[in-house]
């Protein structure tokens, strides 16, 4: 009976003082470690529908561009992600305009004319594709290409969103809109919170402190 | 059929007591009533209990209540007509299923990794 009672007290002691901290983590977005993977959990969205403006670097991936004869190469841009940054490329300098063209020059020339005389490394952007001078001439290019990585996961029906932190996208560091995130300063949770169905409604769980 | 009207009749019961508050957590840490929303039956839940063990000193009138504490450590009662529980005790501490604070939604017992965890309804 002492038992009983002490595990009751204990528990509303518990729920009373160490709760609302506790509790309060799984208001904003969190992370969960379970066998080496992490989950980063986005709560308080509107169900079945995606974050607006949640986006996660990711990691940067090698592409072996095929320069033509002019030594351009380019690669179809992502609506959702568009890089960030390409390395092997001066990104820096980067500019908008027309797709870059190569033309052949009349006979008997056995040259190749673009209507954009950039210098090696030169990055143009014509909204659809983004081009690489990566040479001189007919040949290959390897560039480093890091995307915005847009997350369009919708979220549960309890409104929230659970997305795994991977090598290709480590979240290490992540927006929602205008707010900024890192992997570090999240607070941790020890167990998940889930989604579950309760009659016709589907409500949030949380472990219970 | 009859099993249905009772537990119907409980419910209105329960309501008409005015004993239904809102799910707090405070409500779940001590012994306390569900009325399902998916069949209209309602059950007690007693937790702080010691996992897979039963309630010591449970009773509910006149009978001895014998079964064990789930993982989570606490344990889920059917309101039955044969065991109605509208009064019981636990060892020296009586209770009315009137007076137990009420929720809306379950608390779960749910395996993390290799521990059991119980959760409760997000406030």
């Amino acid at each position: 009976m002492k038992r009983i009672l002490s595990a009751l007290a204990l528990a509303g002691v518990v729920v009373s003082s160490i709760a609302p901290a506790v509790l309060a983590n799984f208001a904003v977005p969190h992370k969960w470690v379970d066998a080496g993977k992490t989950y980063v959990y986005v709560p308080g969205q509107t169900p079945a529908v995606a974050v607006t403006g949640f986006t996660a670097p990711r990691a940067p991936t090698t592409r072996l561009l095929t320069l033509n004869n002019c030594g351009w190469g380019s690669f179809t841009k992502s609506a959702t992600s568009p890089p960030t940054l390409i390395t092997g490329a001066n990104w820096a300098g980067k500019t908008t305009g027309a797709a870059v063209t190569c033309v052949k020059d009349a006979a008997p020339a056995l040259t190749y004319t673009s209507n954009n005389a950039g210098a090696v490394g030169s990055v143009v952007d014509d909204g659809a594709r983004i081009w690489i001078k990566g040479g001189t001439t007919i040949g290959s290019a390897t560039i480093g290409i890091t995307t915005a990585g847009t997350i369009t996961t919708a979220a549960n029906a309890c409104g929230f969103v659970r997305v795994t932190a991977s090598v290709s996208r480590p979240m290490t560091a992540f927006q929602i809109g205008a707010t900024n995130y890192t992997l570090a300063a999240i607070p941790t949770v020890t167990a998940p919170m889930i989604c579950r169905k309760v009659g016709t409604t589907s409500q949030t769980y949380v472990p219970a402190p | 059929m009859k099993k249905h009207s009772i537990a119907l009749a409980l419910v209105s019961a329960i309501v008409s007591t005015g004993a239904i508050v809102s799910s707090t957590l405070a409500n779940f840490a001590v012994p306390h009533k569900l009325v399902s929303r998916s069949n209209n039956e309602v059950y007690v839940y007693i937790p702080g209990q010691l996992s897979r063990s039963a309630v010591l000193g449970f009773v509910a009138g006149d009978k001895a209540i014998t079964s064990k504490a789930n993982a989570c450590g606490f344990l889920r009662i059917a309101v039955k007509i044969n065991r109605p529980m509208t009064s019981f005790s636990i060892g020296a501490t009586n209770y009315t299923l009137a007076t137990l604070p009420a929720v809306f939604s379950p608390m779960i017992c749910r395996k993390v990794g290799t521990t059991s965890q119980t959760y409760i309804p997000a406030p």
